[in-house]
């Protein structure tokens, strides 16, 4: 069996523990495996491709630079998207939220991932009118709100690993989801979906 | 059962509620439906939008960059002595040891001079054993400072006073921008664990 299908069975504690010890491929696994969760939190977080690339990819090298610091306490994953919702978070306070205006994306950033979904130009102008309208309401809620909902409807993270990230209980966590929630219904009222 | 708890259930689920009992309220209450209706409307566009992940050969160029930059992270860090900003720094620590020195050099002659002088003898007089001036015991001022510190001595009546100044705003700036991405790294831990 090829190393890297070896790889893709192992569990993460079990990739975490074999890269500390070295073993460069099981940390590419864990880098290949994560990369694209990091991503789209980053994404959601920060409202432009390339600058959600550019966190990802540099709390995926610190990430793996420091994996002596994971204390096992939560999950891989859990760890990683806290340390890329802070990132995103401080590189979002730096920058503001640019823009995402005009056709930018739906031409494709400069180095960006988003395949041309559709042949159909104009529902990829609709796809980005969409895309913009929600990273405007996303802009509106609070940070708190933001990166709570974020990780719950991106990431996919449970209420008690939200609350692990968050350092909050869990009554906490789903407040902020329902909140962040019904803010966001409220903006994007009248709005069509595809 | 209240609309709140139906909203609520609906935004967080926590299968507190009886399917049947929440399907029910929601054909009879026009206000929970229409927050139903844009729950669903509010994941229509997250999904729509939602940002595509690397390809396999997006991942390939991102791992070799990592790994490359992970390389380089354990090299052996010589070059951090020949990063900007620490010759100034040593330039600092030397202008501060010099500036300790001379001042305890003068404290010390100041009080040599002040030394009683040895008694005059006569002509004629048979010279006494001559008297050897008491001096007070030399005073040696062992100062520990950083490159970051600048240390002043005060000379006082009570003998020379030591004092370590941090982080002077001379050198805050050229301090904030040498920080490591470790540094940067912990800082994060630190803010994310609060």
């Amino acid at each position: 069996m090829p190393e890297a299908t070896i790889r893709a069975m192992e569990t993460d504690e079990a990739l975490v523990r074999l890269a500390r010890e070295g073993d460069r491929s099981a940390m590419e696994e864990l880098f290949r495996r994560h990369w694209g969760v990091a991503y789209r939190v980053a994404y959601r977080l920060l409202g432009h491709d390339q600058d959600a690339q550019d966190a990802t990819q540099e709390c995926m090298i610190k990430a793996m630079a420091h994996l002596g610091d994971f204390d096992g306490r939560s999950g891989f994953r859990t760890w990683l998207l806290r340390i890329v919702t802070n990132a995103a978070f401080d590189a979002g306070r730096r920058r503001k939220r640019r823009a995402t205006v005009g056709l930018g994306s739906a031409e494709g950033d400069a180095g960006g991932f988003e395949p041309a979904r559709e042949d159909d130009p104009a529902r990829n102008l609709r796809r980005q009118d969409l895309r913009n309208t929600l990273d405007t309401a996303l802009d509106k809620i609070p940070p708190k709100l933001r990166k709570t909902f974020v990780l719950f409807a991106e990431a996919g993270l449970t209420y008690a690993e939200i609350a692990e990230v968050q350092q909050v209980p869990i009554g906490t966590v789903m407040s902020r989801i329902y909140n962040a929630r019904t803010k966001l219904q409220s903006y994007l009222d009248g709005v069509e979906g595809l | 059962m209240r609309c709140d708890d139906v909203t609520r259930e609906l935004a967080t689920p926590s299968g507190d509620l009886d399917p049947a009992d929440l399907a029910g309220h929601l054909a009879s209450c026009a206000s929970c439906a229409g927050w139903a209706s844009r729950a669903s409307d509010l994941d229509r566009i997250w999904e729509a939008t939602r940002p595509a992940e690397p390809s396999a050969d997006a991942l390939d160029a991102l791992w070799a960059h990592a790994s490359a930059a992970l390389d380089a992270r354990t090299a052996p860090a010589t070059l951090r002595f020949e990063a900007p900003g620490r010759p100034r720094r040593r330039a600092a620590l030397a202008f501060a040891l010099a500036s300790a020195a001379a001042v305890l050099f003068a404290a010390s002659a100041l009080f040599r001079d002040r030394a009683p002088d040895a008694p005059k003898v006569a002509d004629n007089q048979v010279a006494s054993p001559p008297v050897r001036a008491t001096a007070p015991p030399p005073s040696v001022v062992k100062v520990n400072v950083d490159v970051d510190q600048i240390a002043i001595v005060r000379i006082g009546e009570g003998g020379p006073r030591v004092e370590i100044l941090d982080e002077t705003p001379l050198f805050a700036s050229s301090s904030l921008a040498d920080d490591t991405p470790h540094d940067r790294f912990n800082a994060w831990e630190s803010m994310a664990s609060r």
